[in-house]
């Protein structure tokens, strides 16, 4: 793929290495390592000791599904519907009347009061690629499968918008599954707006035994030792940077920079040390995957990112996964006994979503913190019966549906206990409310102060408003 | 001459008057021209983004409006507007009032938003058409080629040309299209162009090329963007690349870099064809050697090597997707690694390589390439591979549609997969894998007649080799045998070009075309002579891919330095010089062992296994480095599955990362052994300049790393001292290991 950049463009100052003069170069070369002198290392220790301790910001936690959950067995049940569409299960009736969910959801049943129930919004992508890149780019893609943006994804424009210089914690972080780590795995990727506006990504399962994060502190005995390698280095370094064209050395410069603040701040070590919890509150999440990402989502929200996403796909329970269940949300017929599956893997799910939920409105942070659980898309509402791949059983399951899907909403100081839009009686298209994906991100934009009709420049230096098109949704903008 | 111009000017100035417009329309039936349906009102849709796959050219359309994708199927887009929802979408008694016109307008409500004006030559062109009685018009005339002209000019920076699009017609007939074609720059950075032609370039300096599509045709403007004057002087050539790169720079006037001294070329040339440092002792022999044909020697040294063959195998696993996709296939993956790198150790001819791939069958262990064979099952994506690996051909989206930027059709698409439709497998009682398929398949060649059958018109299509038919093939004859004899025919035009440009971009960091496997008139090489120069050279000397190795690293292109000369800082296309490449993750990993004398141990591998020479991609997940600095899974056959990007993840890997802390830190690694050295401290820093950096240090850098030394190690001689010592070793280590100088090959 051709990703060449232009060689200088002042909206973008980090990748601007256009012509240097031998003397500006030589100003840089004094300044220091990587163009981070000792004075910024010392203040940028300085600021992480007192980091955290400034007003809240709003903030978003993210849980994306992927593989698209069936919203027919999740919070869009449709109990009259042809037995063919109806499905297995039944919904059970929740602390808010009029509002039900699926029977594999108890947890949820009790506190439908602090949440929103989402059952309008539709697009036109389906399959994984597409879906993936319609929902978090907020854009058309330009292909409709594979999961490589040709957009900057919600991510990365957060990222962009909600750094400060000064912050040791990244602004936007997002937790998956080991192997599934790559930019492009899930349309994270920062297309147009360069490879450091990629969120920072926590790979690996954080209620396994082994599990550490990766770089992140530095151990006790390299905390002076730091300061004298960087500094060693400073002298040594001495390739010019005027060599590359290209923007990746100094990318890599600017990297560096953000990485010796991470690396220095306490604060950044202990927002991702969950053996700080209690054991009481970690239970309470569930001892696997998606749990103990969503606790981890809470501390580092409350260290200071402003945009965290977790992917909870496999919740890796060490008890294993049953063989006809899948590792998504993506129940095919082909994949998995979508009942049997949706057995297995909803009480994780109920247990960890309903646990942050409570945990947010527990820790006062109702009304800065918005809370997001969705996918991609959602399934089929006919049901199917196909031959499983890994069974050789004739079983049931559903496939990719963007035409209707239903999502979670909680917190942020919105508007609860209530659902927003509506299905047809057999869960196909939005007869109610219908909205888009870009619907959802205008209001987090709005929610979080960044205006979505501002520009980024794209590969030309061409304006590109961050969102082309949709509008806050009004019935859950604060109260 | 000069008459022909003034006869062309003529005829564009009466076709513009054949587009039915305003001044023709209205009032005057008699003159107004009948507007045609696939000529005139398709071209809209194309133009203004209603046929793309995100609006009504879905396979399912938008809201109950389907049009065919980018109009390639005028006759079914007639049936969807015509006579569709009994004909709502248009009111031939009062056009204006079609809801086709009403929502392109957005005056009803259009999900799409406004496309066209009201009042605009094209609103008024489908207004007419709907007046006229909405005929289809006859087949003809058929559009047969566009004409861009100029077809090339030299623009100053920031300069802009007006271009101008002409259609022409199997009637005779031609037309200007410039409003209504579509406009792509191939480098965006270079230049821009609006929606009527109007090309800007920026202040890049080098050829800037434009794409340019109408209904199905396509064409090319270039844009030569010089830096000044023209050279007075080039310097001399080493071999043809030179003469071909030097000419361009002349023309451009940009003066390329110095040559680079002995030490940069001999870690440059070390890194990119063995995939290491230079060792100590090769570092040494070079540095004291001064013969004229030294370098020249060090590139055969390294030819010959078992590392050479080992790194070209790496690339290639990857090209060949050599994957482990179950832990069935490790048997299939090493064998196929290995049969990869004894090719090149025996430096087999490219042609044999590739005719070894396409026609293999039998079993693995007798015929490692029928590995190759192993994850597609379906003939048309072992046919995507096919073509884009080894003949720089996207066909990809000619499965579905027209492809957008060539010529290539659903029958040139289906016509190439006939190729492998005889392909077939038979089990080799080999355990099954998680799909249900064996291990290791045996291929064979089913008797019977290649075709491969459209699924939509039932039409049958023969073997053709990107629309060149192979000639009737028996059903005993395999037809891989037709067309490998036709990629490896001397005069293939697609063959040497792919990988003498995939092997430019291997040394000079960008290829001539880029992406480099994407070679199509609408791409054009920045230096097409040089491209054609080097594809002659390579087919000439017998596909030798060691010749080919030579030639670009003999050439002065390849030594020229690295730093700019003030005029030259700009350059990102045309090597007026070397432009500096980061370390792969493997090498990367490998130079880091080497530094800091450890080794890195991989599952069921030798002790000493480089991470260059791992056999397929199922280490990667088991190694932090070579996952955050982009080993590729080999997932796709696109070289840029290999991420070159930055990253924070790669920043803290090497400022802190336990991999690397360990292994400066072993007690038997580098700076323990440093710690112990009785010889002077000079000459233990001059070793580590010569292992990292391949050159000497200067003095200036000898006195900072003895002072760091010195400050870290004061006081009396004994334990704490000797920690001291061996940490203050770990920290120049770990300095020489995070210089940019180290992790790039410059």
């Amino acid at each position: 793929m051709n990703r060449s950049r232009p060689s200088c463009s002042t909206l973008r100052p980090t990748y601007c290495s256009g012509p240097m003069a031998r003397r500006s170069f030589m100003e840089i070369g004094g300044l220091g390592i990587l163009g981070l002198g000792m004075a910024d290392f010392l203040r940028a220790q300085e600021i992480a000791k007192n980091a955290g301790k400034s007003i809240r910001d709003k903030s978003v936690i993210f849980i994306w599904l992927p593989g698209g959950p069936p919203h027919m067995e999740t919070y869009d049940m449709k109990p009259d519907a042809p037995l063919e569409y109806r499905g297995a299960l039944n919904p059970i009736k929740t602390n808010v009347s009029g509002i039900d969910v699926c029977e594999l959801l108890p947890l949820h049943a009790k506190c439908a009061d602090k949440y929103t129930l989402i059952r309008s919004v539709h697009h036109d992508f389906s399959d994984h690629g597409g879906g993936h890149k319609r929902f978090l780019t907020g854009r058309i893609p330009a292909s409709p499968v594979n999961t490589v943006n040709d957009a900057p994804s919600v991510l990365s424009i957060m990222h962009k918008s909600l750094s400060k210089p000064d912050e040791a914690m990244p602004a936007c972080i997002a937790g998956v599954d080991r192997g599934r780590h790559g930019i492009d795995t899930f349309a994270f990727g920062s297309a147009y707006l360069g490879p450091s506006m990629t969120p920072f990504i926590v790979a690996g399962d954080p209620s396994a035994k082994d599990f550490k994060v990766q770089n992140i502190g530095l151990a006790p005995e390299m905390e002076n030792r730091l300061g004298d390698r960087l500094k060693l280095l400073e002298g040594m370094d001495r390739l010019r940077r005027d060599m590359d064209q290209s923007g990746l050395m100094s990318a890599m410069d600017s990297f560096s920079q953000r990485a010796v603040r991470m690396l220095t701040s306490p604060e950044v070590r202990t927002a991702f040390d969950l053996s700080l919890e209690s054991d009481q509150v970690r239970d309470r999440y569930g001892r696997h995957a998606f749990g103990q990402r969503g606790l981890m989502a809470r501390r580092l929200i409350e260290a200071g990112s402003r945009f965290v996403t977790m992917v909870w796909e496999n919740p890796n329970d060490p008890k294993g996964m049953p063989k006809n269940c899948t590792y998504n949300w993506d129940s095919h017929a082909v994949n998995c006994d979508m009942y049997a599956d949706a057995r297995w893997r909803f009480p994780y799910y109920d247990q960890a979503l309903t646990a942050l939920v409570e945990d947010l409105y527990d820790r006062g942070l109702d009304q800065d913190v918005l809370l997001i659980a969705t996918g991609e898309f959602g399934r089929t509402p006919k049901l199917s019966q196909t031959k499983g791949s890994q069974t050789g059983a004739m079983q049931p399951g559903r496939d990719h549906w963007p035409s209707a899907m239903s999502m979670l909403v909680a917190g942020g100081g919105m508007r609860t206990g209530q659902i927003v839009g509506a299905t047809n009686g057999r869960g196909e298209y939005p007869v109610e409310r219908p909205l888009s994906p870009n619907d959802l991100w205008a209001t987090v934009y709005k929610f979080l102060g960044i205006d979505y009709t501002e520009s980024i420049p794209d590969y030309q230096g061409r304006p590109m408003p961050i969102l082309p098109f949709g509008e806050p949704i009004e019935e859950i903008m604060s109260v | 001459m000069s008459h022909l111009r003034i006869f062309s000017l003529a005829i564009v100035s009466i076709s513009a008057c054949l587009f039915p417009c305003r001044v023709f329309g209205q009032g005057s039936p008699s003159l107004e021209q009948p507007v045609h349906f696939s000529n005139d009102v398709v071209p809209i849709f194309t133009k203004y983004g209603c046929n793309t796959g995100g609006c009504h050219g879905r396979a399912s359309g938008q809201n109950g409006f389907k049009l065919s994708l980018f109009g390639y199927e005028p006759i079914e887009d007639y049936q969807h507007l015509v006579n569709e929802t009994r004909g709502r979408r248009i009111l031939p008694n009062a056009p204006y009032e079609s809801l086709l016109l009403k929502k392109a307008t957005n005056e009803v409500p259009h999900v799409g938003g406004k496309r066209i004006e009201i009042g605009s030559r094209e609103y008024e062109t489908l207004a007419t058409w709907i007046r006229q009685g909405m005929n289809y018009g006859s087949p003809e005339p058929k559009l047969v080629r566009i004409e861009v002209s100029p077809p090339s000019t030299i623009l100053p920076k920031q300069g802009s040309q007006q271009i101008q699009v002409r259609a022409f017609y199997n009637n005779g007939s031609e037309r200007d299209v410039t409003t209504m074609a579509l406009y792509d720059p191939v480098d965006k950075a270079m230049a821009s162009i609006n929606e009527g032609g109007l090309v800007r370039v920026n202040e890049v300096v080098g050829d800037a090329a434009i794409t340019i599509r109408y209904q199905g045709q396509v064409g090319v403007f270039r844009a030569r963007v010089p830096m000044g004057e023209p050279l007075k002087e080039i310097p001399h050539p080493n071999n043809f690349i030179d003469t071909h790169i030097f000419n361009k720079l002349k023309s451009l006037g940009i003066e390329p870099s110095e040559p680079c001294d002995d030490p940069t070329f001999l870690r440059r040339v070390t890194l990119d064809i063995t995939g290491r440092l230079p060792t100590l002792h090769e570092v040494e022999q070079f540095l004291s050697n001064s013969s004229e044909s030294r370098r020249q020697d060090a590139i055969d040294r390294l030819l010959d090597s078992e590392e050479y063959a080992e790194f070209f195998a790496n690339k290639w696993n990857g090209l060949l997707r050599n994957r482990r996709e179950d832990p069935s296939f490790e048997r299939g993956c090493v064998l196929l690694w290995q049969w990869i790198r004894d090719s090149f150790l025996e430096n087999k001819s490219y042609d044999t390589f590739v005719r070894e791939l396409i026609t293999a069958s039998g079993d693995v262990t007798h015929n490692p390439p029928v590995a190759w064979y192993r994850t597609y099952r379906e003939p048309h994506l072992q046919m995507e591979d096919t073509a884009q690996v080894f003949l720089g051909t996207r066909l990809q989206c000619a499965q579905c549609h027209h492809h957008l930027f060539e010529k290539w059709s659903q029958e040139d698409y289906l016509s190439m997969a006939a190729f492998f439709s005889q392909v077939t497998r038979k089990s080799s009682g080999t355990s099954k894998n998680a799909s249900g398929n064996n291990a290791e398949d045996i291929v064979v060649h089913k008797r019977g007649d290649a075709q491969m059958v459209d699924k939509k018109s039932q039409q049958v299509f023969k073997p053709a080799a990107l629309g060149t038919p192979v000639g009737p093939l028996t059903p005993d004859e395999d037809p891989r045998r037709a067309l490998a004899d036709w990629m490896t025919d001397v005069s293939n035009p697609y063959f040497a070009r792919a990988i003498v440009n995939r092997y430019w971009k291997h040394f000079l960091g960008k290829g001539l075309i880029e992406p480099e496997d994407d070679l199509r008139d609408t791409n054009p090489p920045t230096n097409p002579e040089l491209l054609d120069a080097l594809a002659s050279d390579f087919v000439g000397h017998g596909y030798d891919l060691k010749h080919l190795i030579r030639m670009i690293t003999q050439s002065r292109t390849y030594q020229l330095s690295a730093e700019p000369n003030g005029d030259n800082a700009d350059d990102q296309q045309n090597f007026a010089k070397f432009y500096p490449k980061r370390l792969m993750a493997e090498v990367l990993l490998d130079s880091v062992d080497l530094v800091t004398k450890t080794t890195t141990s991989f599952k069921n591998q030798g002790a000493n296994t480089r991470a260059v020479a791992l056999p397929d991609n199922s280490f990667n997940q088991g190694n932090q480095l070579l996952s955050v600095f982009g080993r590729p899974d080999a997932a796709s056959a696109c070289e840029c599955e290999r991420t070159m990007e930055a990253s924070l993840s790669q920043s803290l890997h090497l400022l802190n990362a336990d991999e690397l802390q360990n292994k400066l830190a072993n007690e038997n690694g580098r700076a323990a052994l440093l710690a112990k050295e009785t010889r002077p401290v000079k000459e233990l820093i001059r070793e580590v300049y010569l292992l990292a950096l391949a050159r000497e240090p200067s003095d200036e850098e000898i006195l900072q790393s003895q002072s760091y030394l010195d400050t870290k190690c004061e006081g009396k001689e004994g334990e704490e001292w000797k920690k001291a010592k061996r940490r203050a070793w770990e920290d120049l280590l770990w300095a020489m290991i995070n210089s940019k100088e180290f992790l790039f090959n410059h």
